[in-house]
């Protein structure tokens, strides 16, 4: 199936360029960088770049600010990056299919019940996309249409090279899981400006704990969560959303999803960014604007999570 | 101010506002009711709480109060001094064990995700810096108190007041999730006077919290030094519950070296602290979860050294023999291996003695070795050639009967005493003692009796504590470096 998925991919790639009027060809993109940590944290660094560690101490000079700098925004390749508005792996550099694609290493099929698929998209065209759709055309065995999926990627706009998650059910009409023997992707989306784009990004995410679903004595009540009083809470993942310079973002929310060891996506849940203190998701996020979010995932594999790789967007528009 | 005249400061701000001025004030708290906490550290948050940015109100030793109030809920410590180099026991991800294994027999070169005092954790706000940062209040301090600084003043831009802005301040430290931060803040705090109270000093924990200073150099004949920090559980100040094998569900780690360098955290586990086969080294990128993104290696080339005087990386100056290798080492008598140990343990060769011997003797220029090698085995193109010739020469060796000269062969406590007695010039003897012998395993009949006496006598070396010499017994390199260091400041 996977082998059909890769080509399907393949060729209603093409397509999806297509209908996206076309990308400038396969080339290279920028990465939206935090900015310098020496920026962002004056007081920590010294002019040669190394944190200073109290008055009389010696300055640490082991990784200077440009060398966090280069860590955080990652080597070349699929590596973990923490840029504007995202943290986790799979965001390329290299644009070399220049359209929206399924990443079909990242698919994760429902095996029995009713058909469903998570994964990621990326989008290796040159300009940010809004509004994408992924849709999957499921086969049965002679190639026979069963059904047509789908479902709107969370994220948008997703930037050039940046990858998205994507949550398809096939339940209205239900096919079930055993049917389908092959799978078409198509992904759609629409050409955003990319000032629009980095105004609705320019967030730094934080996060501070995460407590793995469990009872938990006291209760946790944080942000717009509240644990049952009793019997098991779920998995909880708190943090923070920062506006950066010329962050300007109506309805901040964040989005996040595991990844599994063997590299396909495991859940995706999406939170309102809320005021710190408070409970009411925030309307707006600004320059120099804070607030909290907290994830919350139901009846997880707690095992499982606790080896995921936890990728995060933070978006709004 | 200076650092020193802060910490003065600051510990007069403790004696006239802590616990023995909570009495003096008639506050109802006794003094045994105060909460304990390092000088140093204290004064590390005072400077921290002074030196933060903030868009709101709120003074110095509040902000100060706010970020004290957390430690001793996130480590433990109860109202005892918190532990600068606390180490997490609650997680038990597989990817913190050794090559993500939490079955390895190598469990304890574990990776403890949350450390210090803040409990800063690479899942979330420690992320970007690397373990010894947040172990020392000094570098754990200021992050907490920026972060605290701009989490209470978005809430009271927000409209949330008092306790409920110092909940939202505190929300990153989920130990404070049930309430019990805001009972310890008004505890140390008296919002009325704007002064701390109720926090009695100690000096007894430092900022680092018993880690370390050490200079690491990596990369064998090549290395370059830098500072690196060693954290021994053991060695931790302040209340170390944690650093028992059993008070958590992850293993303790065995101690380990950490320093950053390019953007990565490296954690190395030395094999003479683990007595495991091998060295393992783990590596972070800066930024990342340990959880998911540590990389592990079973063997490195690391030279931790106590700072940068200490000559060779596997002789700390807690070694026996530290005073005598580095004694040996500045006299140019003997020299470590391309990777910088010395290998103290190993054993000596005859060459090796014969190079010790001439370089003790300054490395005389004459006579001049002989141009027909004395010994079949060490010819003129031999590295030690010169050095063994001159023994020769000055009557301290005569080789074996069949010409050799057997410069490989390990020398034994017998021969070494042999080349020292013979080297002083096989000085008269003092009177034998009364039973004959010193030593039961070297009778007067033995061939380096004499030798052997007169190096005792001269206390050049002694006995095993069963009272024998062993003087079969091969000679190790530390040995040699006393015997050498006694012989030159004794005679």
């Amino acid at each position: 199936v996977l082998g059909g998925v890769a080509t399907a991919v393949a060729v209603l790639g093409v397509g999806t360029a297509l209908v996206l009027g076309g990308g400038a060809g396969s080339g290279e993109t920028d990465l939206p960088a935090l900015p310098p940590v020496a920026e962002r944290e004056p007081e920590t660094y010294g002019a040669d770049g190394c944190s200073e560690v109290g008055e009389d101490l010696p300055a640490d000079c082991g990784t200077t600010a440009g060398e966090l700098d280069a860590v955080l925004a990652g080597p070349p390749g699929d590596a973990f990056r923490t840029l504007e508005g995202f943290s986790g792996p799979r965001w390329t550099t290299e644009l070399q299919r220049d359209r929206l694609v399924v990443l079909d290493d990242t698919v994760r099929e429902a095996a029995q019940g009713t058909w469903s698929a998570s994964g990621l998209v990326r989008n290796e065209t040159s300009q940010p996309q809004g509004d994408v759709l992924v849709q999957a055309r499921l086969l049965d065995a002679a190639g026979a249409e069963l059904a047509v999926v789908e479902g709107d990627v969370p994220v948008s706009p997703v930037r050039s090279g940046e990858p998205a998650p994507f949550v398809l059910d096939a339940d209205d009409p239900a096919v079930a899981a055993a049917d389908v023997a092959s799978v078409e992707w198509t992904v759609l989306g629409e050409p955003v400006e990319e000032g629009e784009a980095s105004a609705a990004r320019a967030l730094e995410l934080t996060t501070y704990w995460t407590e793995p679903a469990a009872a938990r004595t006291p209760p946790i009540s944080v942000a717009d969560h509240e644990d049952p009083p009793t019997g098991p809470g779920p998995h909880l993942v708190f943090g923070s959303v920062a506006g950066l310079e010329g962050a300007d973002v109506e309805g901040p929310r964040v989005v996040a999803a595991w990844i599994g060891q063997d590299g396909r996506l495991l859940h995706e849940v999406q939170a309102d960014v809320v005021a710190v203190g408070g409970a009411e998701a925030l309307d707006h996020l600004g320059d120099g604007d804070l607030g909290d979010f907290v994830l919350v995932l139901d009846a997880p594999d707690t095992d499982e999570l606790a080896s995921a790789e936890l990728v995060l967007w933070a978006v709004g528009s | 101010m200076s650092r020193s005249r802060r910490l003065l400061a600051a510990l007069l701000a403790c004696t006239a506002l802590c616990g023995g001025a909570v009495l003096a004030t008639g506050s109802l708290q006794s003094a045994s009711a105060a909460r304990a906490f390092g000088n140093d550290p204290f004064t590390d948050v005072v400077d921290a709480a002074a030196r933060t940015d903030r868009s709101c109100s709120i003074s110095n030793n509040g902000l100060a109060a706010l970020v004290m109030a957390v430690t001793w809920e996130e480590t433990g410590a109860g109202t005892g001094p918190p532990s600068p180099m606390t180490l997490s026991r609650y997680d038990t991800a597989s990817g913190l064990y050794f090559e993500s294994n939490p079955n390895s027999t190598y469990r304890r070169a574990f990776w403890h995700a949350g450390v210090g005092m803040w409990q800063f954790d690479s899942a979330g706000l420690g992320a970007p810096r690397y373990a010894a940062h947040f172990i020392s209040t000094a570098g754990g301090a200021p992050a907490a108190a920026s972060a605290m600084a701009d989490r209470y003043c978005a809430a009271i831009d927000g409209g949330f007041t008092g306790a409920l802005a110092r909940a939202a301040a505190w929300r990153p430290w989920n130990a404070c999730n049930d309430g019990t931060c805001e009972s310890i803040f008004a505890e140390i705090y008296n919002g009325q006077t704007g002064q701390l109270r109720n926090i009695s000093g100690t000096s007894a924990v430092g900022s680092r919290g018993g880690m370390v200073s050490r200079v690491c150099g990596r990369g064998g004949s090549t290395q370059v030094f830098a500072p690196c920090f060693y954290v021994d559980p053991a060695l931790a100040q302040g209340q170390d519950w944690w650093a028992a094998p059993n008070a958590g569900r992850s293993p303790i780690t065995f101690p380990f070296y950490v320093f950053e360098s390019g953007g990565y955290e490296y954690r190395v586990w030395l094999r003479e602290d683990t007595g495991f086969p091998f060295d393992v080294e783990a590596t972070r990128p800066l930024g990342q979860n340990a959880r998911t993104s540590l990389t592990w290696h079973r063997s490195t080339a690391l030279c931790a050294k106590v700072s940068a005087a200490q000559t060779f990386c596997d002789v700390s100056p807690n070694h026996p023999f530290f005073d005598e290798i580095e004694w040996v080492a500045g006299e140019g008598i003997a020299s470590g291996y391309a990777n910088g140990d010395f290998q103290p343990l190993a054993a000596v060769s005859r060459q090796a003695m014969a190079a010790f011997l001439f370089r003790l003797s300054g490395s005389p220029q004459s006579p001049a070795p002989p141009t027909t090698p004395s010994f079949r085995d060490v010819s003129r193109s031999h590295a030690f050639y010169r050095e063994v010739e001159w023994l020769v020469r000055r009557g301290v060796t005569t080789g074996y009967a069949d010409d050799t000269f057997r410069p490989l062969n390990q020398v034994t406590r017998e021969a070494t005493a042999a080349f020292l007695f013979r080297l002083a010039g096989s000085p008269n003897m003092p009177p034998p003692p009364a039973a004959g012998s010193t030593f039961p395993d070297v009778p007067r009949t033995h061939p380096f009796w004499r030798a052997i006496e007169w190096l005792v006598d001269e206390g050049i070396a002694s006995g095993y504590a069963n009272g024998t010499f062993r003087p079969g017994t091969a000679v190790s390199r530390q040995a040699m470096a006393a015997f050498l260091r006694r012989y030159d400041t004794n005679l």
